[in-house]
């Protein structure tokens, strides 16, 4: 097991590495030149050159690669080329936010397909399983700025039920930076008011959100429980008479949930890197605004910023997943 | 709890349904309501909506971006430009929506006969906002500073030679040659705007000036200060108790920027009264919008330029025969009344009607296909001849790429095939910093930082702002004679006249397609009051109020 | 034991049994049918430009309305179909084919070999495929195909996954240790014998990815990196088209429903297959 970790470990830091000198290079591959952007429309060659030299795009690639990471050892992630700030700083104010974003809407899609999922699977081919199967295919397929229009024009504007634009009401300040997601933060600072505000926010992109990866959920539930409910040992249960609801809740749903578990881990890091267009419609100031912004003014440090940051996030959360399943399912052996 | 379970996943369905169909509905209600029968539509909304003021006290206004940074010596762009102008303050000022330039932080001011000293008498008893004191060291300090980093706006001011802070409120220009819209360049909101010589001085690292710091904190002496930023989210400021300027009559004591990047969620939210400004209502909306009485559409003239811009440096368009064939191609009066919805003036000639020494004599390009076609035969291209051109567009400007798409349409009738390219401005710039990697032509607009025809002309057609402005890479000797002179000379009636032989030439040659200026649309609420246009688009909020 | 596809007429009739599985065929074919016709369909020239035509609500003479520019909303939906279905067919063809013999090699083989190979594919399954799509569709320059080799670039990684794990059950069969037996070489044994048994699953998973390689690329072209104007495609037009939603709700709206009901065609159709090709199969994660 210890050494299992261990190698997991050492892919985990290659892996990284891989992945830094492939942003790297792609990110350096786009043609243009953020210095000139950023010097402004008016300014010289002398000028250009003093802020290339000033921001360190002076060196030769190799150079800076090698710069880039030796300061991400220290934690240094560099400096924005559009607003000269440190990326860390500024990805610090923007993980959060998507972070926050991305559970509430993992939180809908779970409880909405979890059951929605076990439920076409014990009524299978029953006109429930057929509507819950186009319910959820629906939401896979629906284009992300269209539904969330739709839910602003529903629920603020004709139902003036829920509030858009930003994370919290623009009266109230942001509760004290604890953890940067503003729901716990105000709930530690015992801010009610900052909580009420945060959470009406967060419904409608969550819905949003949450809605598109609904579908995996339920059809991943559907088809492990019809799996599960092949096996031999749910016969012997339905054999020694327990009823078809012991059977299912108690005996089916428990193994089901194995592999409904890991999906949750992959779809957050998958949400997190996908939550763009919903960000974009609901003007939320996530990642990956972050990142599209980054991307349109060839900003190099903070393309490179948010891909690590979400590629950690995800190869992590995989790993966690991987290892948790080595206690969870004593079948697993590793060598 | 079988049961429960399918009943709740039938509610949601339901709720799905529901949302889906509602939703639906209820745009098209909306549309056919506001669309077919307008006076009833305005009564019914003017009794349904309620009228009270939301957040009377403070004025919010939707942005479709964030300001890039909040230092005036860097900053470029219009959402921190409008924040800063907030905050700082500079000698000069433009009056109301006029182009006439009066006192703020300066009183008065002299100049030598030869237009290369410039004496400012500063306003006494002004403090910042840390308690500094504001005199004529102080804006020594800043000038420098501006003039050290030389970024962003650093290059209006580059004729400055000296500063001297003659006692403590007098201070002294002394420039490198006579500059003659120089009181034009000082009123213009970015740049030269005095920051706090003691946070310049308590916060410097490294020899950055402060830059850090300045980045996002603000020290000035205007009627608002710094209050909050969320990053991505909203920028407050608020008051400053202190302003010279006084707090008598009616004002707001708080203004919130809010990001608000999708046109349509501002339009809800202007609609119903969250904010009170939004930016990024496209015109084609504006017709329906200014049908709600709660809702103030404001048109104002300006000399925001659009142009197609060729590449005079490359093949068939060093002709000027097949540039100005392409002149002739185009449908002015589809863009301007198609595209742009006839919130534009049309152009005549490279200066925008109506600023000063514009030549009223020109004959501007109308379409004349074929007229267009037997130039191209002269040229050489009889039908078009097989001419093939590359065309750049900036990413997210949809007004620049509906232009571009009609240019492409008429010149497919004069047998010329246009390819668009789409790209992200940063590559856009890099490509234009010289004629051999720029396209053969791309679209962009141009806004003077100041209104002197010397910050149309001279910055386009002169040879030597070639990588910066002059992005047709447009080189004519005779002109840049004409601009140079008329830059440094002093006698307004002399220069009136170089500039409009200028604009005569340059219009012959077409280095580019002038289109026209577009109109600035503020969607406002209606009760916000004391609005005022101003000429470089930055709104004084400290002059509105809500009623 | 792995399905094959035995398309007689009784499965026929099974899969046709349910409803949802119809709809999505009659969705897909419908989809198929009117990019074939297009020219036959769509009257109007799908790039002509009538100013004085603009934003003209549904109605006759323009069924489905104008856009902003006049063309004909209908014409240019029409043509749209071809466009997006070339793309979803080119993206999920070109990922098959990397990925498939990327993880026919990487199973067939093992050791160092799988474990470069999968590594590699470890690094692609963890970029955020949306910014690296956008990465990369910058970096090669905002076309069509650049934004579907962006977009197959992101994909690939999937199907090395899958077809690695089928090759590694198949490897053990009886069958393919005679091939080996008898002296057949690597690449014979891997294309004759064990790539075909792959293809059931390969064929559900490319049916859904079809809809949803749709859907990714006009994901690009809505943040503007795809397809250029004029040309007709459906995530270009939203993306113009969204700001009119409240407006002029036919110009987003039509659009959004053709990619919508192209996703959803495929997608049942691939949920459908793989129900009924082997139920207890799940998506290769």
């Amino acid at each position: 097991m210890g050494t299992y970790i261990a190698r997991r470990m050492a892919m985990l830091v290659l892996v990284l590495f891989g992945m830094s000198l492939l942003t790297f290079i792609i990110s350096h591959a786009i043609p243009g030149d953020p210095v000139r952007l950023a010097a402004g429309p008016h300014a010289g060659p002398e000028q250009i050159e003093s802020l290339r030299k000033q921001l360190g795009f002076d060196k030769p690639l190799p150079v800076q690669y090698m710069k880039y990471m030796s300061g991400l050892l220290r934690g240094d992630m560099g400096i924005s080329v559009e607003t000269r700030r440190p990326v860390r700083e500024e990805l610090m104010k923007y993980l959060p936010a998507t972070v926050e974003l991305s559970i509430f809407a993992l939180a809908i899609s779970v409880l909405l397909g979890l059951p929605l999922g076990v439920l076409s699977a014990v009524r299978r081919n029953s006109p429930i399983d057929h509507s819950g199967r186009m319910v959820c295919l629906l939401g896979a397929s629906t284009p992300i700025f269209w539904l969330g229009l739709l839910l602003q024009l529903l629920f603020y504007k004709n139902l003036g039920l829920l509030p858009i634009g930003g994370r919290i009401g623009m009266e109230l300040n942001p509760p004290t930076q604890i953890t940067g997601l503003y729901i716990l933060d105000s709930i530690l600072s015992l801010d009610w008011l900052a909580l009420k505000s945060s959470i009406l926010h967060i419904i409608l992109p969550a819905v949003t959100l949450g809605y598109g990866s609904m579908a995996v959920f339920t059809r991943m539930t559907r088809s492990s429980i019809l799996e599960i409910l092949n096996e031999d040992y749910i016969r012997t249960a339905r054999a020694k008479g327990l009823s078809e609801r012991i059977v299912i809740y108690k005996h089916a749903l428990r193994n089901a949930i194995l592999p409904v578990l890991t999906l949750i881990g992959l779809q957050f890091a998958s949400l997190l890197g996908g939550a763009v267009l919903t960000e974009t419609v609901f003007s939320w100031p996530g990642l990956g605004n972050y990142g599209v912004h980054a991307i349109m003014t060839l900003n190099f440090p903070a393309i490179m910023g948010v891909t690590l940051v979400i590629t950690t996030i995800f190869v992590a959360v995989n790993l966690v997943i991987d290892i948790s399943y080595a206690f969870v399912d004593p079948r697993i052996v590793y060598k | 709890m079988k049961k429960q379970k399918s009943l709740s996943v039938l509610l949601i369905i339901l709720l799905m349904c529901t949302l889906l169909v509602g939703g639906c509905a209820q745009s098209a209600n909306k549309v056919s309501e506001s669309g077919q029968t307008a006076n009833q539509s305005q009564q019914t909304q003017k009794e349904s909506k309620n009228t009270e003021i939301k957040n009377p006290d403070t004025m919010v206004i939707a942005y479709d971006d964030q300001p890039t940074t909040l230092d005036p010596h860097i900053a470029y762009d219009p959402e921190s430009l409008t924040a800063i102008s907030q905050v700082y303050e500079g000698l000069v000022t433009y009056k109301g929506s006029s182009s006439e330039v009066i006192p703020q932080l300066a009183e008065r001011w002299e100049v030598t006969d030869n237009g290369k000293v410039w004496t400012f008498y500063l306003r006494k008893g002004v403090k910042f906002t840390d308690g500094t004191p504001f005199n004529a060291e102080a804006v020594k300090i800043s000038f420098e500073r501006l003039l050290k980093i030389n970024q962003g706006p650093a290059w209006m001011f580059d004729m400055i030679k000296n500063i001297d802070a003659v006692d403590e409120n007098t201070v002294k220009f002394t420039l490198s040659y006579a500059f003659v819209p120089f009181l034009h360049a000082l009123a213009n909101p970015s740049g030269p705007l005095i920051i706090s010589p003691k946070a310049i001085k308590d916060h410097e690292k490294n020899g950055d000036l402060a830059q850090d710091w300045l980045r996002q904190n603000m020290v000035g002496t205007g009627p608002y200060k710094l209050e909050s930023w969320n990053m991505g989210q909203d920028f407050t400021l608020v008051k400053n108790p202190d302003y010279w300027g006084g707090w008598e009559g009616k004002h707001v004591s708080k203004i919130i920027q809010k990001v608000v990047q999708e046109s349509s969620s501002q339009r809800l939210m202007l609609e119903s009264g969250d904010v009170d400004f939004a930016n990024a209502i496209p015109r084609d909306v504006i017709d329906q919008l200014s049908k709600n009485p709660d809702i103030t559409v404001q048109k104002n003239k300006t000399v925001n330029l659009l142009n197609i811009f060729f590449n005079n440096q490359r093949g068939a368009l060093k002709d000027k025969r097949v540039r100005q064939a392409m002149a002739y191609g185009f449908s002015y009066d589809d863009c301007i009344n198609g595209v742009f919805n006839g919130m534009g003036t049309k152009m005549q000639g490279p200066l925008p009607v109506g600023m000063w020494s514009h030549d009223d004599s020109i004959k501007p390009y109308e379409k004349d296909v074929e007229k267009a076609k037997k130039l191209l035969e002269e040229a050489g291209y009889p039908g078009g001849g097989g001419l093939k051109f590359t065309m750049m567009v900036e990413t997210g400007a949809e007004d620049y790429k509906k232009v571009a798409e009609l240019f492409q349409s008429d010149m497919k009738n004069l047998g010329i095939d246009i390819d668009i390219q789409v790209l992200a401005w940063a590559t856009m710039k890099d490509l234009l910093s010289s004629p051999k990697t720029a396209p053969d032509m791309f679209i962009s607009g141009f806004y003077p930082d100041y209104m002197d025809p010397d910050d149309v002309l001279y910055a386009m057609y002169n040879s030597k702002t070639i990588g910066s402005i002059n992005q047709s890479f447009y080189i004519n000797k005779e002109v840049d004679k004409l601009l140079d002179e008329a830059r440094q000379s002093t006698d307004s009636s002399h220069r009136e006249e170089l500039y409009k032989k200028a604009q005569q030439i340059i219009n012959e040659d077409c280095p580019d397609i002038f289109i026209l200026t577009r109109d600035n649309i503020t969607t406002m609420r209606s009760w916000v009051k004391g609005f005022e246009y101003h000429p470089l688009l930055v709104n004084r909020y400290y002059f509105m109020y809500k009623e | 034991m792995i399905g094959e596809i035995v398309m007689n007429k009784k499965s026929l009739a099974k899969f046709f049994k349910n409803p949802l599985n119809v709809i999505g065929v009659i969705i897909v074919m419908a989809i198929i049918l009117t990019a074939v016709v297009a020219p036959w369909i769509a009257r109007a020239d799908p790039v002509a430009i009538f100013m004085s035509n603009k934003l003209l609500p549904p109605g006759p003479g323009h069924i489905l309305g104008t856009d902003e520019m006049g063309r004909d909303i209908f014409s240019r939906i029409v043509y749209g179909a071809r466009i997006s279905l070339q793309v979803g067919i080119e993206v999920v063809a070109s990922a098959v084919l990397i990925g498939a013999t990327l993880g026919g090699v990487s199973g067939y083989f093992g050791g160092w070999i799988d474990e470069t190979i999968m590594r590699i594919t470890d690094m692609f399954l963890s970029f955020p495929s949306l910014i690296l799509a956008m990465a990369v569709a910058a970096a090669l320059g905002p076309t069509l195909t650049n934004a579907v080799m962006a977009v197959s670039l992101t994909w690939w990684p999937w199907y090395t996954r899958l077809v690695r794990g089928q090759v590694l059950a198949l490897r053990q069969f009886e069958y393919v240790e005679a091939a080996r037996a008898i002296g057949n070489r690597d690449i014979k044994i891997i294309f004759k014998h064990i790539l075909p048994n792959c293809i059931s699953p390969i064929i559900v998973q490319a049916t859904m990815d079809i809809g949803f390689a749709i859907q990714l690329t006009a994901g690009l072209s809505f943040i503007g990196l795809g397809a250029q104007p004029p040309t007709p495609e459906w995530g270009a037009m939203i993306s113009t088209g969204r700001q009119y939603l409240l407006s002029h709700w036919w110009y987003p709206t039509f659009p959004g429903m053709a990619i919508l009901l192209t996703v959803l065609g495929f997608n049942l159709v691939g949920d459908g297959l793989r129900d009924f090709l082997d139920p207890k199969m799940r998506r290769a994660d």
